[in-house]
C-alpha cells in the first residue's frame, strides 16, 4: 500500500478490497453466517464492523459516520449480501452428496429447532423456497 | 439465482427507499441528506453494481479527498451536525450577518450563507453556479435567498467540470 501510495488512491483500495477482502470474509459463511442474515442485522456482525472500519479509514471519515452512506459511497454491498448469496448458492448448487444429505437432515430438524442453519436461512429469507 | 440476487439487493436498499420519503430540508436525517443531495442514484437494473462517486477517481490530494468525503457523508462540523454536542444545541447558522435564522447545513453553506468568506468563494467560482441558478448573479448577490429543490442541489453537486 505505502510503496505505491495506494492510500492516496481510494478507488484502487476499493477494487483491491473487493478482490482480497470480500472472499476471506465469506470463508465458511454458509455455516456460521446464517445467524446474521435476518433483515435489520445487515451490519451487526463483528466482520461487518471491521469491513466498515476499513471503509471509514479509506475515506478518512470518523468511525461514527452513517454506515449505509459509507457503504454506498464506496460502491459496496454489506457483507450480508455475499453471505446470503453464498448460503443459498451452496444449498441449491452443491454437487456433494454428503452435503445434500446434511442439508436434508437439517431441514428435517428445522421445525423443532430455530437454531439450526436451515431455520435461520428460512427465517431470513421470509419465504419457503426450499 | 440471478433473480434471487436482485431481490436481495432490493431488500438491502430498503433503507434508501425509506430515506427517499424524508425531506432533508425539513428533517435532520443523515441518510435522507446523503440520498437526496449527494449519492449516485442506483441503477434501475438491480443486478448492476453501485457506482462510485467521481471524486474518488480524481487525482486529488489526500487532504482534499478526505474533506470531500466528510462533507458528503455529514461527518463535518457544520452546525446541523455539531448541534448534537454543542452546549446550546442550535442548528442555526452563526455566520450569517442577517436576522434570518437558517439551519446551517450543506446546502446553506454552499448556496445560501451570507458570510463574506463564502460569498468571496462563490464569486471566485461563479462558473460553477451560474449554469444552475439563474437568479444568482455572482458579482451582485452571490447567495440564494430561499431553499432550492433537492433535484437541483443534486444536479449541482453531481456536475462534472474537471
Amino acid at each position: 500500500m505505502r510503496g505505491h501510495a495506494l492510500a492516496d488512491r481510494p478507488h484502487t483500495s476499493l477494487w483491491l478490497a473487493k478482490t482480497y477482502v470480500i472472499p476471506p470474509g465469506m470463508y465458511g459463511s454458509q455455516v456460521w453466517g446464517t445467524g446474521f442474515l435476518q433483515a435489520g442485522r445487515e451490519l451487526s456482525s463483528p466482520l461487518s464492523t471491521l469491513h466498515l472500519h476499513f471503509w471509514n479509514g479509506t475515506l478518512g471519515v470518523k468511525q461514527s459516520t452513517t454506515n449505509w452512506a459509507v457503504l454506498r459511497e464506496c460502491g459496496h454491498e454489506p457483507l450480508q449480501f455475499y453471505w446470503f448469496r453464498s448460503a443459498v448458492n451452496s444449498m441449491l448448487n452443491t454437487n456433494s452428496d454428503t452435503l445434500r444429505r446434511v442439508v436434508q437432515t437439517d431441514l428435517n430438524l428445522q421445525p423443532r429447532s430455530s437454531a439450526c442453519w436451515t431455520a435461520q436461512l428460512l427465517s431470513a429469507s421470509g419465504t419457503a423456497w426450499v | 439465482m440471478q433473480e434471487f440476487t436482485a431481490d436481495l439487493k432490493h431488500r438491502m436498499r430498503g433503507v434508501w427507499r425509506d430515506a427517499e420519503l424524508v425531506d432533508p430540508n425539513t428533517h435532520n436525517n443523515k441518510l435522507a441528506t446523503n440520498h437526496s443531495w449527494f449519492a449516485i442514484p442506483f441503477s434501475r437494473n438491480e443486478r448492476m453494481p453501485i457506482n462510485v462517486p467521481r471524486y474518488l477517481h480524481l487525482d486529488l490530494s489526500k487532504h482534499v479527498m478526505r474533506n470531500v468525503s466528510k462533507f458528503r457523508l455529514r461527518a463535518h462540523t457544520l452546525r446541523v451536525e455539531a448541534a448534537a454536542w454543542l452546549e446550546d444545541g442550535s442548528c442555526v447558522c452563526d455566520q450569517c450577518p442577517g436576522e434570518d435564522e437558517h439551519v446551517q447545513n450543506e446546502v446553506h453553506a454552499l448556496l445560501i450563507c451570507q458570510d463574506h468568506r463564502v460569498r468571496e468563494l462563490r464569486k471566485h467560482f461563479s462558473f460553477l453556479f451560474t449554469p444552475f441558478f439563474e437568479d444568482f448573479p455572482p458579482a451582485v448577490q452571490p447567495f440564494l435567498l430561499q431553499q432550492v429543490n433537492n433535484q437541483l442541489v443534486h444536479n449541482f453537486l453531481s456536475q462534472q467540470n474537471n
